[in-house]
C-alpha cells in the first residue's frame, strides 16, 4: 500500500466515523434531528440495539420503568399479549416448551422479570438472602400450586425409591453423600434419615422446592452448554486493553488535554485571547503548541514536546501522521475504519463539532477555524499512543504492545456466563411457570436445550424491546380509536363559512391553543403548516445585528428580507440606536473588565456592592427586573411603524448568494402554494359562486421562545424556521398575500381570493403565552369588527392555553386559578432560576396530516403536530408529496431526538442542566472539562414518552407508497419503522398500519369517546398524559347550527 | 442607651448564627429518623431561616452604627474548661464581622432562592439544601466567632460542605475525583490553621480575637505578642486562608470545582468560600501588624496569584472557568491589600466582589442570550478585548506564555509530583509492608484475592 493509497484508505475511514459522530451544530442555531441518523439505513429495531452496543448506550427505558408503566395501566396486559403474538405468529405461540406454552412463558417473564446476578453478587444472594429458602414472592397462586405439589410428589417418589441419602444429595448439591449429609446438618439442620426428610417436606414444601430446584437447574446447564455466541470488541483501542489489564485508564491522561486544545482552537470569542497559529489548523496550531518547550511536568507528557517538534519540522500532514501513529500502534489497515470511529467516540461531542464545522462553516457564531476532523484524530492518536506507552511502561515495565497485552487478557476473560449464572435464570422461570426439580430432572436433552434457549435468548433487551412495542402500541390504539370515532363526524358538511381563521404552525404546543381558540370562538377555524409558511429567507430586523435564516434547515435561502423604518422615524432610530449602542459598550466593557487584573480591581471595589441590588431583584422578583427592563428598553428602542422590504429590489444583498426581496411572481407562488397546502385553494377554485373559503380575516401565527437560564434556547423556537422565530415569516406572508399585484396574478392562475379578506401577520411566544400582532395600522375600519373579535377571542385562548400547559408544571399547582396561569407562565420566562421555561416539544407522539374536521374537538394533550390537507383537493398527489417530504423529516427528527434522549438521558442526551457550562459560545460540559454534550438536557424530556412518532395520514395507501422514491429519505424513514405510519383513506375511512410486511389493514374498536364541554373539565386536578376526549359545546350538538354571538 | 443597643447587637448576632443552624439541624434531623421533608417543605424551612438570618444581620448595620463603642462580644458560656486551657463560647460582633454576617445572610437567601426553583425535581434536592445550610451555618460561625476555637469549627464545616457539593454529582467519576482533590487541598492547609490556634494558645494564652487586639475594637486592635511568635502564626493562618482562598501554589482546584450545581458555584467560589481567607487574615491583623514577614509573604502570594489568574483567566474557553479565575484574581489582589496593610479597602473589596461575582455566576447559563443582546445592541460581534497585553510579547513568548495558561501554568501537577506523589509512594509502601506481613502471618497469598477485584474489560466505568 503506497502513501497516496493509505491517504484515501484513512479518508474513508474518516468520513465513515464522522457518521456515527453528533451531528448536532452550534447550540445557538439548535435544530433538532434523529440522534441516530447515520443508522437510519437499518430497520429501527436493530438499529438502535447495535448503536447501543456501539456508543454503550441504552436503546429503550429501563425495564423496571417499563413494568411500573405495566402496573399503572399504561401498558396493558393484552398488548402484550399482541406483540408476543406479533412477534412469534400466532402457531409459535402456542407452541410447547417444557409443557408450557412459548407465550406464556414469555409472558410470565415479561411480567415478572428475572435477576441476573453476576458473580459474587449471585454468591451473596445465594448465601445470604431467602431466594433457596421459599419460592421467588411475585408467583401467582396457580404456579406457586403446581410447583409445590409436583415437588411432593417427586420428593416422596424419589425417596421411596432412591433412598434418604439420595434425597441428602438432591438437597444439597453435594453429589458425595457424607459430604451432603454435612450440608444437610449445616443447611437445613436434619439428618438424611426417612422421618427428617418426611417432616421437611410436610413442613417446608417450599424450602423443598425452591433448593430442590435450584440444583437441579445447576445441574441442567451443566447439561447444555452455553451456546449463543460471546460479543467481543472490534479493533479495541490501546485505552481499553491497557484497562481491562491494569486498571489504568491512559484516557484520563489525554482527555483533558484534548479538551482545552480543541475548545481552545473552536471558541467563538469566550476567552479574550485567541489561540496562536488558529489560521493554520488544528494539526500545526496544537503541534506549534505542544512543542513549547519547558511544557508540562506530568510524566506521561515527558516526550511530547520533542515529538511534537519532530513532527512540525517534518512538515507531515495531520492523515500522514494519523497513519504513523496507527502503524505505531500496530493497527491492521483493514481495522482503520473501527479503530477510528472508536478513537473518535470518547470524545464525541468535540469531534462532532470538528465535523460539524468542516461541513457548515456557514453555522459559526462568530468566526470559523479551519477545523478538519483529520487534524482532531491525528492529534488524539498522537496522544494516545504517549500516553499508552507511558501507562504501559510504569504498569508493565515495557513499551505498549497489543499483541502482549491481548496474551495477558487472554487468560483472564470470561467467556459467557457461568453454569450458575445461567441456572439462576432456569431456576426463576422454572418457578414462574411451575416446574419443579423433577421435571428439570426428567427432561429430554432437545427440550432442556429448546428451554435453555428460549430464556436466554429472552435476555433482558429483547425483555425491553417487547415492553417497548407494548408501550407504543397502547398509545396508538388510543389515538387511532378516538380518530375512528371522528371520521364520520368528518365528514358532514363542514357548515357554514366561518369569520376569522387561524393558520398557525403545526408544532404539537399550538395544537392546543388551536382548540381553545374553537372553543372559545365557534366562529373561528384554524390551519396548521410548517411555521414558516413557505416564505424561505434570511431576515434580520432593525434591532438585529445579523440577518439570519428563518427555514427548515436543509434549505439555504436565496432571499433576504429586511425590516425597515418608516422614515418619519429615522432621527429618533439613530438616536436610539446610537444610545443603545454605546449602552451595549459599556455594558460589554463591564462584563469583560469585570474579569481583569487592574479594571477589575476598581470596578469591584469601588462599585462590585451595587450588584446587590440587581441580584436581589432578579432572583427574588424577577417579575419586578423583567418589568424595569422593558421600561428602560422603551429608552433605547425604537417603537413604531415598521415594514417589511418584501418586495424585490436591486439593491445589492449583503450576504453572497442572495437576492434582496421576492419578486411579485415569486410572492404568488409562495401564497399559492400555500393555500393549496391548507385546501383553501381548492375551495376557492371550486366554491365558484358559492361562499369563499377564506374568512373575512385570516390570521397568520408563527412562533418563537423567550427564556432566561438556557443554553438551549433555540431548541425551544420553531424547528421549520431552524430554530429560529417565525414571527418575521407570518408577517411577509401577510404582506404578500394582502397585495393586490399578488391577488391579481393568483385569479390569473384560477385562485380568487376574495376582495374583502385581510391576512394579519403575528408572533406566538409560546413561554409566555403572548401574542404581539404585526402591521395593525393597515388594517382598516371594514376589518375592525373581525379584529376585535380575533383578538378577543386570542386573549381567552392563550389564557386557557397557559392554565392547560400549567398541569405539566409540578411547580404551579393543580387548584391554580385560570387567571393566574398567565402570570406564571410569564415569571417562568423571565425567571433567571427556572431551567424549565417551557417544556418544549416534550410528550410529542403523533403527526396527523389531514383536514382539521378530524381533529376538530379532540383532545390531543398538546402531543399532536397537526398539518393541515384536504386530499379531496389533491388529485395526482403532488400537494401530499410535498407537505410529507417537509414536515415528516422535521417532525421525526423532533420526535426521535426527544425518543433517545429520554431512553438515555446521559447516552444520548446531555444529563442534567445543573452543572452545565457554557464553552467556546458553541455547547455545554458538565463542569469543567467534560466532553462536549449534545442531545436534550433531562429537564425538557423527564416527562417524555418515548415512542416512534405516530404518523396518520389521510390518504390512500398507494397514494402514500407512490410519493416515496426509492433513493428518497421518506422511504428509509418509513421502511424502516423509524416512524408508525398509518393511512386513513378519505373515502371508506379505513385505516392501514405499516407493517413489516408493508400496510396492513387495521380496525380500532369501536368507542364512545369521553365528550366534555370545556377542555378544562378534561384535563383539571390532573398531571399525567391523558387520552383523547371530544370537547362539544352542548349549544353546538343541540342546535345543530352555528353558534352565534 | 448604650446597654440597650449592646443587648440589641447580642441578640441580633444570636439570631444571625442560630437561625442557619436550626435549619442545618431540622433538615438534618428529619433526614436521619428518615423523613425528609418534601420540596416545598424545605423550601419554606429555608425562606424563613435565611430571612430571619438576613433581617438580623440587616438590623445589626444601625445597632452596630449606634453603639459608642463600635463592637460587642455575645458571651454563650463555656464548653469545658481546666486549669490553663478553656474553651469559651463568644461571638464578635464589630466593623468587620457585621458586613460579613449581612453579606453572607443575603447571599444565602438569594441562592437558596435561586436554588429551590433550579432544583426543583432534582433527586438530591435535600441532600443540597443540607449542604447549604451546612454552609451557611459554618461560614456564620467563623464571620462571628470570637475566639479561633469557634473559628476553627465553622472553617471545618465550610470545608466539608464544599468539598461535598463538588461532589454533588457523585454518579460520574469527574466529580467525585474533584471533590477529592479539593477536600485533600483543604486538609492540607487547615493544618495551618489548628497549628496556628495551638500556638496562640501558647503566645497570647487566649484564643479570643477580642483579647488579640488588646480589646480595642477592630481595626483599631494592637497585639503585643512577640514578634517571633506573631510572625509564625500569621504564616500558619497565612497558609490556612492561601488554601481556602485557592491562591498559588494551590489554584488548581478551583476550575476543579466547578463541578457542582450552579449555585452552589455562586455562593462557594464567587462569594463566601474564597473570601474567608482574606477574613481571616483581617481577623487576625493586630498580629500581622507585628509580622512584617508574614506581610511581605502575603503581598507576594496575593500578587502572584493575582499575576496567575489573570494570565489562565484570558484563555479559559467555558464560561464558569473564565469567572473561576477572574475571581481568583481579585482575591490575590485583596491579599496584597491586606499585606500591604491596609484593613478597611480589602474589606469593602471582598464585599463589592462577591456581590459581583454570584451575580455573575448566576447568570452564566444565560451567558448566550446576554451576548446576543449585546450583539444586537452593538450592531455586530464584540470585538476581542483584552488581546493587548499579549500583543506586546514577542511571537514566541506569546506561544509559550499561550500554552502555560492554558496549562494553567502546571499547579496541579507540580503539586501531584512534589506533594501528591512522594504521600502516594508512602503509602504504598506502607500498603506493601503490611501486605508481607499478612501473608507471612496467615500463610495466604493477600494478592491473590485483590486480583479478582480488577475491573473487567469495555466501557468507561
Amino acid at each position: 500500500m503506497n502513501d497516496s493509497q493509505a491517504a484515501s484508505r484513512l479518508e474513508s475511514a474518516l468520513e465513515h466515523a464522522a457518521h456515527l459522530l453528533p451531528a448536532q451544530g452550534p447550540i445557538s442555531v439548535f435544530v433538532h434531528h434523529n440522534t441516530l441518523h447515520a443508522f437510519e439505513r437499518m430497520p429501527f429495531d436493530t438499529a438502535v440495539v447495535e448503536a447501543a452496543e456501539l456508543y454503550g448506550t441504552s436503546p429503550f427505558l429501563p425495564e423496571g420503568k417499563y413494568r411500573q408503566e405495566l402496573g399503572r395501566g399504561r401498558i396493558l396486559r393484552r398488548d402484550l399479549l399482541a406483540v408476543l403474538d406479533a412477534d412469534l405468529g400466532p402457531e409459535a405461540a402456542g407452541e410447547p416448551i417444557a409443557g408450557v406454552p412459548r407465550r406464556e412463558l414469555r409472558m410470565a417473564v415479561l411480567v415478572n422479570g428475572l435477576d441476573a446476578p453476576r458473580g459474587r453478587e449471585l454468591g451473596w444472594l445465594l448465601e445470604e438472602t431467602d431466594v433457596l429458602r421459599r419460592p421467588l414472592a411475585g408467583l401467582d397462586a396457580e404456579s406457586l400450586e403446581k410447583l409445590l405439589d409436583s415437588t411432593r410428589r417427586w420428593f416422596l417418589a424419589e425417596l421411596a425409591g432412591r433412598g434418604p441419602a439420595a434425597m441428602a444429595t438432591l438437597l444439597t448439591g453435594e453429589a458425595d453423600p457424607g459430604r451432603a449429609a454435612r450440608a444437610l446438618a449445616l443447611e437445613l439442620g436434619i439428618g438424611p434419615r426417612r422421618g427428617d426428610l418426611e417432616q421437611l417436606i410436610a413442613l417446608q414444601a417450599g424450602q423443598v422446592a425452591a433448593r430442590t430446584l435450584w440444583h437441579a437447574s445447576v445441574r441442567a446447564c451443566g447439561r447444555v452448554p452455553y451456546s449463543r455466541s460471546v460479543h467481543e470488541a472490534r479493533s479495541p483501542r490501546p485505552r481499553d486493553l491497557l484497562y481491562a489489564a491494569t486498571g489504568q485508564d491512559p484516557d484520563e491522561l489525554v482527555d483533558p488535554l484534548m479538551i482545552r486544545l480543541a475548545a481552545s482552537f473552536l471558541d467563538q470569542g469566550l476567552s479574550y485571547w485567541p489561540m496562536p497559529d488558529r489560521d493554520q489548523g488544528f494539526w500545526r496550531g496544537a503541534l506549534g503548541h505542544l512543542s513549547q518547550p519547558a511544557g508540562s511536568p506530568e510524566s506521561w507528557q515527558r516526550a511530547l514536546p520533542g515529538e511534537a517538534s519532530r513532527l512540525l519540522q517534518s512538515g507531515v500532514d495531520a492523515v500522514g501522521s494519523a497513519i504513523e501513529s496507527l502503524d505505531l500502534l500496530g493497527v491492521e489497515a483493514s481495522e482503520w475504519s473501527d479503530f477510528t470511529a472508536r478513537t473518535l467516540l470518547p470524545l464525541r461531542g468535540w469531534a462532532g463539532m470538528f465535523h460539524q464545522l468542516e461541513e457548515r462553516p456557514d453555522r459559526v457564531p462568530a468566526h470559523a477555524p479551519p477545523a478538519r476532523l483529520a487534524d482532531f484524530l491525528a492529534v488524539r492518536l498522537l496522544l494516545d499512543r504517549l500516553a499508552a506507552e507511558h501507562v504501559s511502561g510504569a504498569e508493565l515495565g515495557d513499551g505498549y504492545s497489543a499483541a502482549r497485552l491481548l496474551a495477558i487478557l487472554d487468560g483472564r476473560q470470561s467467556r459467557g456466563p457461568t453454569r450458575e449464572e445461567r441456572a439462576f435464570a432456569l431456576f426463576q422461570v422454572a418457578q414462574l411457570v411451575g416446574l419443579a426439580a423433577g421435571d428439570i430432572d426428567s427432561m429430554e436433552r432437545p427440550e432442556l436445550v429448546s428451554l435453555l434457549d428460549e430464556i436466554e435468548w429472552f435476555d433482558e433487551l429483547e425483555r425491553r424491546r417487547h415492553f417497548h412495542l407494548a408501550y407504543e402500541r397502547r398509545y396508538r390504539e388510543g389515538v387511532l380509536e378516538a380518530l375512528a370515532a371522528r371520521v364520520p363526524a368528518s365528514r358532514a358538511n363542514r357548515g357554514s363559512e366561518k369569520r376569522l381563521q387561524v393558520i398557525c404552525c403545526l408544532d404539537e404546543r399550538e395544537e392546543s391553543l388551536r382548540r381553545h381558540l374553537e372553543e372559545a370562538e365557534p366562529e373561528c377555524e384554524t390551519f396548521g403548516t410548517a411555521g414558516f409558511f413557505g416564505v424561505a429567507m434570511y431576515y434580520r430586523g432593525i434591532l438585529d445585528a445579523f440577518a439570519r435564516p428563518l427555514c427548515p434547515i436543509v434549505i439555504r435561502p436565496g432571499h433576504l428580507v429586511t425590516e425597515q423604518l418608516d422614515e418619519t422615524l429615522e432621527d429618533e432610530h439613530r438616536r436610539k440606536t446610537l444610545v443603545r449602542r454605546v449602552l451595549g459598550r459599556l455594558r460589554s466593557a463591564l462584563a469583560v473588565s469585570s474579569r481583569t487584573l487592574a479594571r477589575g480591581t476598581l470596578l469591584t471595589a469601588a462599585l462590585g456592592t451595587l450588584a446587590a441590588l440587581p441580584l436581589v431583584l432578579r432572583v427574588l422578583f424577577p417579575r419586578i427586573a423583567a418589568w424595569l427592563r422593558k421600561r428602560g428598553q422603551l429608552l433605547t428602542r425604537t417603537r413604531g411603524r415598521t415594514r417589511l422590504a418584501v418586495d424585490a429590489s436591486e439593491a445589492p444583498a449583503l450576504l453572497p448568494g442572495t437576492r434582496v426581496g421576492f419578486t411579485v411572481a415569486e410572492q404568488a407562488d409562495i401564497v399559492g402554494r400555500l393555500l393549496e397546502e391548507l385546501g383553501i385553494a381548492g375551495q376557492l377554485r371550486t366554491s365558484g359562486p358559492g361562499p369563499a373559503r377564506t374568512a373575512r380575516l385570516v390570521l397568520v401565527l408563527g412562533h418563537g421562545s423567550s427564556s432566561l437560564n438556557n443554553p438551549h434556547q433555540a431548541a425551544y423556537d420553531c424547528g421549520a424556521c431552524g430554530g429560529g422565530r417565525g414571527g418575521a415569516n407570518a408577517r411577509a406572508f401577510a404582506q404578500m398575500a394582502n397585495d393586490p399585484r399578488v391577488r391579481e396574478l393568483l385569479a390569473a392562475r384560477g385562485l380568487t381570493l376574495p376582495a374583502d379578506t385581510r391576512f394579519v401577520g403575528a408572533q406566538h411566544d409560546t413561554c409566555e403565552d403572548a401574542v404581539y400582532y404585526y402591521d395593525l395600522d393597515g388594517v382598516g375600519e371594514e376589518h375592525a369588527a373581525e379584529l376585535r373579535l380575533a383578538r378577543h377571542a386570542m386573549a381567552r385562548a392563550l389564557a386557557a392555553n397557559a392554565h392547560e400547559r400549567c398541569r405539566r408544571f409540578e411547580s404551579a399547582p393543580l387548584w391554580l386559578e385560570r387567571e393566574d396561569a398567565l402570570a406564571h407562565v410569564e415569571g417562568r420566562a423571565q425567571d433567571l432560576a427556572q431551567p424549565r421555561p417551557e417544556l418544549g416539544h416534550a410528550t410529542n407522539a403523533t403527526l396527523v396530516v389531514g383536514r382539521r374536521e378530524l381533529t376538530r374537538g379532540l383532545f390531543l394533550d398538546r402531543r399532536a403536530f397537526l398539518a393541515s390537507y384536504d386530499p379531496h383537493h389533491d388529485s395526482d398527489g403532488t400537494v401530499l408529496s410535498r407537505i410529507l417530504h417537509a414536515v415528516l423529516p422535521v417532525c421525526a427528527g423532533i420526535n426521535l431526538e426527544y425518543y433517545f434522549s429520554r431512553v438515555d438521558p446521559t447516552g444520548f442526551g446531555c444529563g442534567t442542566k445543573l452543572p452545565h457550562n457554557i464553552v467556546s459560545m458553541l455547547g455545554v460540559m458538565d463542569g469543567h472539562a467534560s466532553d462536549l454534550r449534545a442531545g436534550l438536557p433531562w429537564q425538557m424530556v423527564e416527562i417524555h414518552e418515548p415512542m416512534r412518532l405516530l404518523t396518520v395520514v389521510e390518504s390512500p395507501t398507494e397514494r402514500i407508497l407512490g410519493l416515496m422514491g426509492p433513493r428518497d429519505p421518506l422511504r428509509r424513514l418509513v421502511a424502516n419503522r423509524w416512524i408508525q405510519l398509518v393511512a386513513l383513506d378519505p373515502n371508506s375511512g379505513r385505516m392501514h398500519l405499516f407493517g413489516e410486511t408493508g400496510f396492513q389493514p387495521f380496525e380500532p374498536p369501536a368507542i364512545r369517546l369521553a365528550r366534555v364541554s370545556h377542555s378544562f373539565d378534561w384535563y383539571r386536578m390532573r398531571r399525567d398524559s391523558l387520552s383523547a376526549a371530544l370537547v362539544e359545546r352542548p349549544e353546538l350538538e343541540e342546535g345543530g347550527a352555528a353558534w352565534s354571538r | 442607651m448604650e446597654s440597650v443597643t449592646q443587648t440589641l447587637m447580642e441578640a441580633l448576632a444570636l439570631v444571625a448564627l442560630t437561625a442557619p443552624m436550626c435549619l442545618l439541624a431540622c433538615l438534618g434531623l428529619m433526614g436521619l429518623v428518615g423523613r425528609p421533608p418534601t420540596e416545598q417543605i424545605t423550601g419554606r424551612m429555608v425562606t424563613a431561616g435565611f430571612l430571619t438570618s438576613t433581617f438580623a444581620a440587616l438590623g445589626l448595620i444601625p445597632a452596630l452604627l449606634l453603639s459608642g463603642a463600635r463592637q460587642a462580644q455575645v458571651e454563650l458560656g463555656t464548653w469545658y474548661a481546666f486549669e490553663g486551657h478553656a474553651l469559651y463560647l463568644t461571638l464578635q460582633v464589630d466593623r468587620l464581622s457585621v458586613p460579613f454576617v449581612v453579606l453572607t445572610a443575603l447571599l444565602l437567601g438569594v441562592v437558596g432562592s435561586f436554588s429551590h426553583r433550579y432544583l426543583h425535581r432534582e433527586p438530591s434536592y435535600g441532600r443540597f439544601f443540607l449542604l447549604l445550610a451546612l454552609l451557611g451555618s459554618g461560614t456564620m460561625l467563623v464571620v462571628l466567632a470570637g475566639t479561633a476555637d469557634m473559628a476553627f469549627a465553622g472553617w471545618e464545616m465550610v470545608g466539608v460542605s464544599s468539598a461535598l457539593l463538588v461532589g454533588f454529582f457523585y454518579e460520574r467519576p469527574a466529580p467525585v475525583r474533584n471533590a477529592l482533590w479539593v477536600f485533600v487541598i483543604y486538609r492540607l492547609c487547615d493544618v495551618g490553621l489548628f497549628a496556628g490556634i495551638v500556638l496562640l494558645h501558647h503566645a497570647v494564652g487566649s484564643d479570643s480575637f477580642h483579647l488579640l487586639g488588646a480589646g480595642r475594637s477592630w481595626p483599631n486592635g494592637v497585639s503585643t505578642a512577640p514578634i517571633g511568635q506573631a510572625t509564625a502564626i500569621s504564616i500558619l493562618f497565612a497558609l490556612a486562608a492561601m488554601g481556602k482562598s485557592a491562591l498559588v501554589p494551590f489554584s488548581g482546584w478551583l476550575p476543579r470545582a466547578m463541578e457542582g450545581p450552579t449555585p452552589s458555584s455562586a455562593i462557594f467560589y464567587g462569594a463566601l468560600s474564597v473570601h474567608l481567607g482574606p477574613y481571616l487574615l483581617l481577623r487576625a491583623a493586630p498580629l500581622l501588624d507585628r509580622a512584617p514577614v508574614a506581610a511581605t509573604l502575603l503581598v507576594v502570594v496575593g500578587a502572584l496569584t493575582a499575576l496567575h489568574a489573570t494570565l489562565v483567566g484570558r484563555v479559559q474557553t467555558d464560561i464558569k472557568c473564565a469567572l473561576a479565575y477572574a475571581s481568583l484574581t481579585q482575591v490575590g489582589v485583596i491579599f496584597v491589600e491586606i499585606g500591604l496593610g491596609f484593613r478597611l479597602l480589602p474589606l469593602a473589596h471582598c464585599v463589592g466582589h462577591a456581590c459581583l461575582r454570584s451575580l455573575q455566576i448566576l447568570r452564566a447559563p444565560s451567558m448566550l442570550s446576554d451576548v446576543h443582546e449585546v450583539e444586537a445592541a452593538v450592531g455586530g460581534i464584540l470585538p476581542r478585548s483584552g488581546i493587548v497585553l499579549g500583543q506586546l510579547l514577542p511571537s514566541t513568548a506569546q506561544r509559550w506564555m499561550y500554552r502555560w495558561a492554558l496549562e494553567r501554568c502546571y499547579l496541579d501537577a507540580l503539586l501531584e509530583r512534589c506533594a501528591v506523589g512522594p504521600f502516594r509512594e508512602m503509602a504504598a509502601a506502607a500498603d506493601r509492608f503490611e501486605r508481607r506481613w499478612t501473608d507471612r502471618l496467615g500463610g495466604t497469598d493477600a494478592s491473590a484475592a485483590d486480583l479478582a477485584l480488577q475491573p473487567t474489560p469495555g466501557k468507561k466505568p
